[in-house]
């Protein structure tokens, strides 16, 4: 039996069908499987989980109709179904890691809706007591190609550097390179930084990090999960080619006050939630506080980041929740004032509301409603002045209806207006303005289907329509067929794969040899330019060794048409034409995981293999993404007395840089003194056919807990790089000697943090 | 070994072999050529040059002897030889005229020990300030707008202040447009005194090194940074 589909899963494609045959396809197997089950007898139970102490709705509880094989999984709203069970008395067991047991008996006499919702009170029992834990359930119910799922209890028990951080957790898993300690940016599968989807509650970011990159702007302790989806995914995903990182918030306490204080070396932070008539709320925010400290001695410390959210939650009955959700991050770096100030400021204003309905057991809708408004603003004294923005509104809705057995149907709608400026002024008048108010469309229709026992097939097929307006005034419209299929060799054994196609419209700027991406300035589909295009395919094996630990292993191939990056020399006359090169590349690799989920050691081993190229203007060359090998191993391990200790070791092969093998004078005009003059100036090797020493770093932190009445004090020592290795960020030449004397610039170095945290 | 195991073992070898990228030494050496042609001037110069290894130590000497450095104009016979000065490395014309007129186009051609390089340049056109005037005085407080006339085979101008030091550092930056025109600027004169006020009408090959653009390739293994410009310079008296 198949619960519906989990929001935000992974689920892959084939760029080889037809789209329009495999939209009739879909749609024809839908209505064979829905005949099917008019034909079949036996009751639907569905329910909600919550949480007993928080009302929080838990994702991944294992329903099961004992003597059955009969069961289903929450998704990631609590919700669960168990479709056609036919009539019989039965007893229904309902567990889920860190939570008390429950069963609940049911009689099943004819063509019924059973409701049954619970709360499960949390427990720290051991692994016996659940029989099945939700992963091993959900490798038999869901293909999950390439999804990779880190839960809350992940996200706060991460390793951290200064503070704990989203995607510090994510570069952890296999798939994913980054680049530098200094920067949060993901490439996923040889893919670029710029070519991953991050939706916080369904709203699309752009920019997400703070301290110009280093962390992003979730904070861990208002997360619910988050999901990475590296390759394949269903057809409900658009917009970019590589990945997608699908963040949702979690519901606040809907039974008691509650909260969370905390205070790292860098930032403070602090939760309230509780009880509203209807539902919850919660509140968040967190601020560095060097400025206000340093302040206090008369030093004007120059910058600060925040970020605050919000959410309140109301269920209108079993069948209702409407859920609004508000988001502000800001940074700012300002020195001097008047005309002498340099100002350096991004930030994110994010909202959104949510509709969930049940229409019946086997039909509900989510709809949001999004606004998004992403801005970054660098001035330099009077000689230069960037404004950018980005506004967008948006409805997206998607529909899910199970079919008969296990099978499930789902469609979507999205709709956005955008509006992207960017203006530029400098010295002498210079002004460069690029502007686009694109209105991107979609539609998608996707699937869950069993042919068999041994087979779960997913097809999806997406159409996106771009709908270009002043200076983009070029229309787009693009077919995007998915598919993903799990075939059981037993028990405990699968293979799976996914195939699709993948379209971007959007690009961020950054020049390709800069060490640290910062994805500040996103520019739209200029009508000279066809739209971003990928094409996925993924082979994998998945085996269970125990009932807690899953080894898979996954290998693909990514094809990239049309990719977009910013042009060595743009001609600010001619923006449009100019600003960007269009190139072509790909990449194939493997993923390795072995995932321990359970236990008093729990963790992951991983390991990525992955050869990238690209192709502009008729060269071929490494991307200095491409990171050969990385090896991951993240451990945490429970001792007694509140005690906890966690590590993580990363290996990687060095990355592609532009070596220097030569130096020259370049001669120039000095305007200042009407003669010429000269710059050393470096012949450089072939593009990116050098790499930088391999990369290894190994953090280790220690949390004690302090039962405090009913509250808890959390300690956290973590030193990062604690054998002080000297990892390369980057060569630079000093040409005050002759020869030149090459000299680098390290990463980080040997870093105690210290973290403090209440729950109360 | 089970023979899985001995096939792992070759494959997990092999990975590590393709994964391994050396570091590679491609080094060739190039000839460097530069000169920046100005019909305002009775000399033009042509600076020649090369690459250096990167472990090689370079001369203290710049540039390079033995050159042969030549400029005609296109259609013409007349070929205008440029011996090397007692500089090495600058390459002079030794004429008693300016070789270089406005709005005419020439080729240059350098050969070095086996290099060779040849490439054309077109210098711009003369052209005058309109606004303001020679010895025009001017008050700090009120800038003025700068308008000058269009220089002919020219694709951008640059504005230069020359006088009294600056209280601003930020105006250090080059003040570079398109247009024949540059508005009223606040706190462009930040002080008074005497300035010096000068627009430099730069060719396509200039304005593309001034946007970041890399060094042309006029031959095989001759990079170069040819190109030409023609300027005007007034100067004016500020007050507070």
């Amino acid at each position: 039996m198949f619960p519906p589909r989990r929001e935000g899963r992974a689920r892959p494609s084939v760029a080889s069908l037809s789209s329009l045959s495999l939209l009739a396809a879909l749609l024809s197997l839908s209505a064979h499987y829905s005949l099917l089950t008019t034909d079949c007898f036996g009751a639907d139970l569905s329910g909600h989980i919550r949480d007993a102490s928080s009302g929080e709705l838990l994702p991944s509880v294992v329903i099961s109709l004992s003597g059955t094989d009969l069961g289903a999984i929450t998704n990631n709203d609590g919700y669960y179904l168990v479709g056609e069970i036919p009539p019989g008395a039965y007893q229904v067991d309902f567990s889920a890691l860190g939570y008390e047991s429950k069963q609940h008996n049911i009689l099943v006499i004819g063509d019924t809706e059973i409701t049954v919702n619970l709360s499960l009170p949390p427990s720290p029992i051991s692994l016996k007591e659940v029989k099945v834990t939700a992963q091993r359930a959900e490798f038999k119910r869901d293909v999950k190609v390439s999804s990779l799922i880190m839960s809350r209890g992940e996200l706060r028990s991460a390793p951290f550097v200064l503070e704990s951080d989203l995607f510090r957790s994510l570069q952890t898993l296999p798939g994913v390179t980054s680049t530098s300690d200094f920067s949060s940016a993901m490439f996923v599968r040889g893919g670029n930084a710029d070519q991953n989807l991050i939706l916080l509650d369904g709203v699309s970011m752009y920019n997400p990090t703070h301290l110009g990159g280093i962390f992003s702007i979730f904070d861990p302790d208002v997360l619910k999960s988050a999901e990475l989806l590296a390759g394949g995914f269903p057809a409900e995903y658009g917009g970019r080619l590589s990945s997608v990182l699908d963040v949702e918030t979690r519901d606040g306490n809907s039974k008691k006050f509650a909260g969370t204080i905390g205070s790292s070396l860098l930032a403070s932070r602090a939760v309230v939630e509780g009880p509203i008539p209807t539902g919850s709320f919660f509140l968040s925010a967190r601020r560095t506080y060097f400025d206000k400290v340093l302040g206090v001695v008369g030093y004007d410390f120059p910058y600060y980041f925040y970020d605050a959210s919000g959410k309140v939650t109301s269920n209108l009955g079993q069948n209702t929740k409407l859920s609004g959700t508000g988001f502000l991050s800001d940074d700012r770096f300002s020195l001097g004032s008047g005309n002498n100030q340099t100002l350096l400021e991004w930030g994110n204003q994010v909202g959104s509301v949510m509709w969930q309905q049940y229409w019946s057991s086997r039909l509900s809708t989510k709809t949001y409603l999004t606004y998004n408004r992403y801005f970054y603003n660098i001035k330099l004294g009077t000689s230069f002045d960037v404004e950018d923005w980005i506004r967008e509104f948006g409805l997206r809705s998607k529909a899910t209806y199970t079919l008969g057995g296990d099978n499930v149907l789902e469609g979507g709608i999205e709709a956005d207006y955008s509006r992207f400026r960017y203006n530029a002024t400098m010295l002498g008048g210079i002004n460069i303005d690029i502007t686009g108010d694109p209105v991107p469309l979609a539609a998608y229709v996707q699937a869950k289907l069993k042919p068999s026992s041994d087979w779960l097939v997913e097809p999806g097929v997406r159409f996106d329509f771009y709908a270009m307006s002043k200076n983009l005034d070029t229309n787009r419209f693009n077919v995007s067929p998915r598919l993903s299929f799990k075939y059981f060799i037993n028990d405990i054994t699968a293979i799976k794969g996914a195939v699709g196609r993948y379209h971007q419209y959007v690009s961020a700027l950054y020049p390709d040899f800069s060490p640290i991406p910062f994805l500040f300035f996103w520019v739209p589909l200029f009508s000279k330019y066809q739209p971003q295009q990928g094409d996925h395919a993924i082979l994998g094996y998945e085996h269970w060794l125990d009932e807690n630990t899953d080894l898979t292993v996954e290998g693909y191939y990514k094809r990239y048409g049309n990719i977009l990056q910013m042009a060595n020399a743009p001609k600010t006359d001619s923006l449009e034409t100019t600003l960007l090169d269009a190139g072509t590349g790909y990449s194939w690799g493997a993923d390795v995981m072995l995932k321990r989920d359970w236990g008093k050691l729990t963790g992951w081993l991983t390991y990525s293999l992955c050869f990238a190229k690209v192709k502009f203007n008729g060269l071929e060359y490494p991307p200095n993404y491409d990171r050969r090998h990385i090896f991951n191993i993240v451990a945490s391990y429970g001792l007694p007395k509140g005690y906890g200790l966690t590590a993580h070791w990363n290996y990687g092969t060095g990355l592609p840089y532009t070596s220097t093998v030569g130096y020259y004078r370049r001669w120039y005009y000095r305007y200042g003194r009407d003669r010429i003059g000269y710059e050393w100036t470096e012949v450089p090797s072939g593009k990116n056919a050098a790499r930088y020493p391999d990369y290894h770093r190994l953090d280790l932190g220690v949390e004690k807990a302090f039962h405090i009445g009913k509250t808890r004090l959390t300690a956290q020592l973590e030193v990062i790089n604690v054998y002080n290795n000297h990892n390369l960020m980057l060569y630079y030449w000093n040409y005050d000697q002759t020869p030149p004397l090459r000299e680098s610039q390290n990463q980080l170095p040997l870093l105690p943090s210290l973290g403090v945290k209440w729950d109360f | 070994m089970a023979p899985g195991a001995e096939l792992l073992a070759y494959a997990a070898a092999l990975l590590l072999f393709v994964g391994c990228n050396s570091n590679p030494d491609n080094y060739r050496e190039q000839m460097i050529v530069y000169t920046t042609l100005n019909p305002g001037l009775a000399h033009q110069v042509v600076v020649v040059d090369r690459t250096y290894r990167v472990d090689e130590p370079a001369p203290e000497s710049i540039g390079v002897s033995g050159a042969v450095v030549r400029l005609w104009r296109e259609g013409s016979a007349d070929t205008v030889a440029f011996p090397e000065s007692t500089r090495v490395g600058f390459y002079r014309d030794t004429l008693t005229y300016p070789c270089v007129l406005p709005c005419s186009t020439y080729r240059l051609d350098v050969n070095w020990q086996g290099f060779h390089g040849t490439t054309t340049i077109t210098a711009p056109d003369t052209f005058r300030f309109i606004s303001p005037h020679a010895g025009e005085t001017l008050s700090a407080s009120n800038a003025p707008a700068l308008v000058w006339r269009r220089s002919l085979y020219s694709a951008q101008y640059r504005i230069r202040l020359s006088g009294p030091p600056r209280r601003d550092s930020s105006f250090d930056l080059p003040i570079v447009t398109q247009d024949t025109f540059l508005l009223p600027y606040p706190g462009l004169f930040d002080t008074a005194g005497a300035f010096g006020l000068h627009i430099y009408a730069l060719d396509r090959h200039l304005y593309s090194y001034e946007a970041g653009a890399s060094m042309d390739t006029i031959g095989e293994n001759v990079l170069a940074d040819i190109g030409a410009q023609t300027v005007d310079s007034i100067r004016v008296l500020v007050v507070p």
